[in-house]
């Protein structure tokens, strides 16, 4: 009996004369991300990508890894056979008898691609569904609400026989949407924004500011964690630590302290846009969401905005904390999250920040400062490093 | 690198892992097999065995080897207490995890338990002591040397009052901190049980023991082939069990004033700073000092960037404050620990000490990078 993974791509199938490019993408992406894994064959038509690990290895190994490759939405346990009406009776009993068992009632349907079959659809399926009815005394038909549906396919080759699909991670495949770099600091939030920037096809890199010795190595290692977990969905991520003790003392010591946050997070947009600049990223990644703290006001993301002369993206800026911690949880991130480091933000943050900012007056109070060179030594000091690889 | 952390580990005695790695190779045969083999396993086991009871003044038969002080401590509370509310629990509020943890296991099963508050000494008083413990309780837990202050604990005092009041309840002493650091004699106290582990005193990770009174029944926690009577069963790790007796053997020819000494070179040059507070004294091995309105975290990154390892509270508990030094009512959210060991040079410790004093006096300056 031969068992495979038929995984069903997306939004790719609506492009038009670039799609071979979207899927040759998608390919290479799956390629990366069973790297290590026993050996499988692969091949890909009619929107479908098919992979069939050799030596009967169990599909599940496989599948755990796909689910995090965007540009899929749907990944389905298949089992093959010939394409001939007799074989496929004889073979979906024993293929299907574990998940038959475990159901009430069921129902068939048939997708024909090859309409040179002998038997149309209508006809396929009620022939399976006699067949069983047979096999399994208990099942009852039930066409409205099935336990379970039996999907048959006729392909070009050969013919599937399955139930029950798994849902994929969606999106596109990354890659094919351009660059943007991640502002990723350590929280819950921005390993969120994160993913779903690349679950539109965008690859990331990402950039981590620390404050040694404000903040600790294990700071550090986390953040590290946090991205490699994010590099199983989007691929080898290039990671740059910039280390920013220097830049925040000169904050504190130069600018009115209630404007201590606003005036770090326009630095670090700067810096931030210098790096991607750099790294031929096209746009950056925050984890902002509005009114979450003080400097993710309305008025707040007013003044930091304009420090970035590219675009700035934030996915989560509509999300509650329940909603970004409900995804945070689903794609891995939020036990990592939660370890109790310092970040560099919370080190010197003023007891009472300003949540309604004028950009004159923060502009006004960033005249004290060289931000050129800040800019510039930072971005001098900065380390980067490659997960994921 | 000044290693000032030696109650979360040791560097180990390289003359003992040498002997370890001889051992593994000679005497690989499993010391429950009936032909030489396993019978010359068996020989340096109990060999091993006696060695570590000497060092403790016990009987061979009273140590057990264990893969560590927490699986002691587990297998001994587990073993002992019934999960019922008939059983009751004295503990001291500043036991290590290993201790607690089990215990509010067998508090979230039933069992009363009675947590004993230090005082602003860190000590456990004899009087707080005794009016936890009822005619009915069980098993009282306390620690003979704190892993963050060092504070010594009256052992002896208080399992006198524990016999004295509840004549069937036992006694459990982690040892873990003091044990190759000072002369152990749990038979001297009185104590039912005791807990240690290796790697605390320059021996290898990996293997710890427990001590049993001749008398006192610890029901099996544990099935297995029935090795180390029954309470740890599974086969012996005999170049462990050998590391830990060597390594005690070693310890008990350190010089503990020398230690001393070193500790007050430290000690003298941190306290002559303007607002920190010394917390708990008594043990040459450990000095817990906070430095108030530094949060510890920022100090111990900026002398582990200058190659010396401190600890912030207790080495298990990263990024939680220290529940040790809140219970004595001290400031923990800035105590940072410098712990010695034999191997700590007069040197190390003033070079410790000027680094500390600089990176406080820069904090304080708001120059600190």
């Amino acid at each position: 009996m031969r068992e495979m993974i038929l995984l069903k791509q997306g939004e790719i199938v609506l492009k038009g004369m670039n799609r071979r490019a979207f899927e040759q993408k998608l390919e290479d992406n799956i390629k990366k991300a069973l790297v290590g894994l026993p050996a499988y064959r692969m091949r890909s038509c009619q929107s479908t990508v098919y992979i069939e690990p050799e030596d009967g290895t169990d599909c599940s190994l496989y599948i755990d890894r796909l689910k995090k490759v965007f540009g899929i939405v749907n990944i389905v346990r298949a089992g093959a056979a010939p394409k001939d009406m007799e074989a496929l009776l004889d073979f979906a009993p024993t293929y299907l008898e574990n998940t038959l068992m475990q159901a009430k009632t069921f129902k068939v349907e048939t997708k024909r691609a090859d309409k040179k079959f002998p038997y149309n659809s209508p006809q396929i399926s009620a022939m399976m569904g006699g067949k069983l009815l047979e096999s399994f005394h208990h099942l009852r038909v039930d066409v409205d609400n099935p336990d379970v549906v039996v999907r048959v396919e006729i392909r070009e080759k050969e013919s599937f026989v399955h139930a029950g699909r798994i849902q994929g991670a969606g999106g596109m495949p990354v890659g094919t949407n351009g660059k943007a770099l991640l502002l990723l600091s350590g929280g819950i939030d921005s390993p969120v924004a994160g993913h779903m920037t690349a679950r539109r096809g965008v690859e990331i890199e990402a950039i981590h500011f620390f404050s040694y010795p404000y903040t600790s190595e294990a700071a550090k290692e986390k953040v590290l964690s946090l991205a490699k977990i994010l590099t199983e969905y989007t691929g080898p991520m290039k990671v740059h630590l910039i280390p920013f003790t220097k830049q925040q003392l000169q904050i504190r010591d130069n600018c009115p302290e209630e404007h201590f946050t606003l005036i770090m997070r326009r630095i670090m947009m700067k810096i931030a846009t210098e790096v991607a600049k750099r790294n031929h990223c096209h746009a950056l990644v925050t984890g902002e969401s509005i009114g979450q703290v003080a400097s993710q006001t309305m008025w707040a993301l007013g003044v930091t905005d304009p420090a970035a002369d590219i675009p700035v993206f934030r996915p989560v800026i509509g999300m509650d904390k329940e909603e970004i911690i409900t995804r945070a949880r689903r794609i891995g991130t939020f036990e990592t999250s939660v370890l109790p480091y310092e970040d560099c933000c919370t080190v010197f943050t003023p007891k009472h920040p300003t949540t309604r900012p004028k950009l004159f007056n923060i502009l006004h109070s960033e005249e004290k400062l060289d931000v050129e060179t800040m800019v510039r030594e930072a971005v001098e000091g900065m380390d980067t490093v490659i997960l994921g690889k | 690198m000044i290693w000032l952390d030696n109650a979360a580990t040791t560097k180990p005695d390289a003359t003992i892992l040498k002997k370890m790695g001889e051992i593994a190779e000679e005497f690989f045969g499993n010391p429950s097999s009936s032909h030489f083999s396993g019978l010359a396993a068996r020989r340096v086991l109990e060999e091993a065995r006696e060695k570590t009871a000497q060092q403790l003044s016990v009987l061979p038969e009273e140590i057990i080897f264990t893969p560590s002080g927490s699986v002691a401590n587990n297998l001994i509370i587990r073993g002992v207490v019934r999960p019922n509310p008939k059983s009751h629990v004295v503990i001291s509020a500043i036991e290590h995890d290993s201790v607690s943890g089990p215990v509010q296991a067998l508090k979230n099963q039933g069992v009363r338990v009675t947590e004993v508050q230090p005082r602003k000494d860190g000590m456990i008083h004899p009087e707080d002591f005794e009016a936890a413990v009822g005619e009915d309780t069980t098993l009282a837990c306390v620690m003979h040397v704190n892993n963050e202050t060092g504070v010594i604990q009256p052992i002896k005092e208080l399992s006198i009052l524990l016999k004295r009041k509840a004549p069937k309840a036992l006694f459990l002493s982690d040892a873990v901190q003091s044990a190759g650091k000072m002369k152990l004699t749990p038979s001297l106290w009185g104590v039912d049980f005791m807990s240690l582990s290796a790697h605390k005193f320059h021996g290898p990770r990996g293997i710890g023991a427990l001590y049993c009174k001749k008398g006192v029944r610890l029901p099996a926690v544990m099935h297995g082939g029935g090795q180390e009577a029954g309470i740890f069963p599974g086969t012996e790790n005999v170049p462990g069990a050998v590391g830990l007796a060597e390594s005690l053997v070693l310890c008990a020819a350190h010089d503990a004033q020398k230690v001393q000494a070193c500790k007050e070179i430290l000690r003298e040059k941190l306290l002559a700073l303007d607002d920190t507070t010394e917390n708990g004294n008594g043990f040459p091995y450990v000095l817990n000092v906070s430095f108030h309105g530094i949060p510890s975290e920022i100090l111990l990154n900026s002398l582990s960037g200058k190659g010396i390892c401190v600890s912030a509270g207790s080495a298990c508990k990263t990024g939680k404050s220290s529940r040790t030094i809140a219970a004595m009512g001290g400031d923990a959210k800035s105590a940072l620990r410098f712990s010695l060991s034999a191997q700590t040079t007069p040197e190390e410790a003033e070079i410790a000490a000027n680094a500390v004093c600089e990176i406080v006096t820069a904090f304080r300056k708001g120059e600190l990078a």
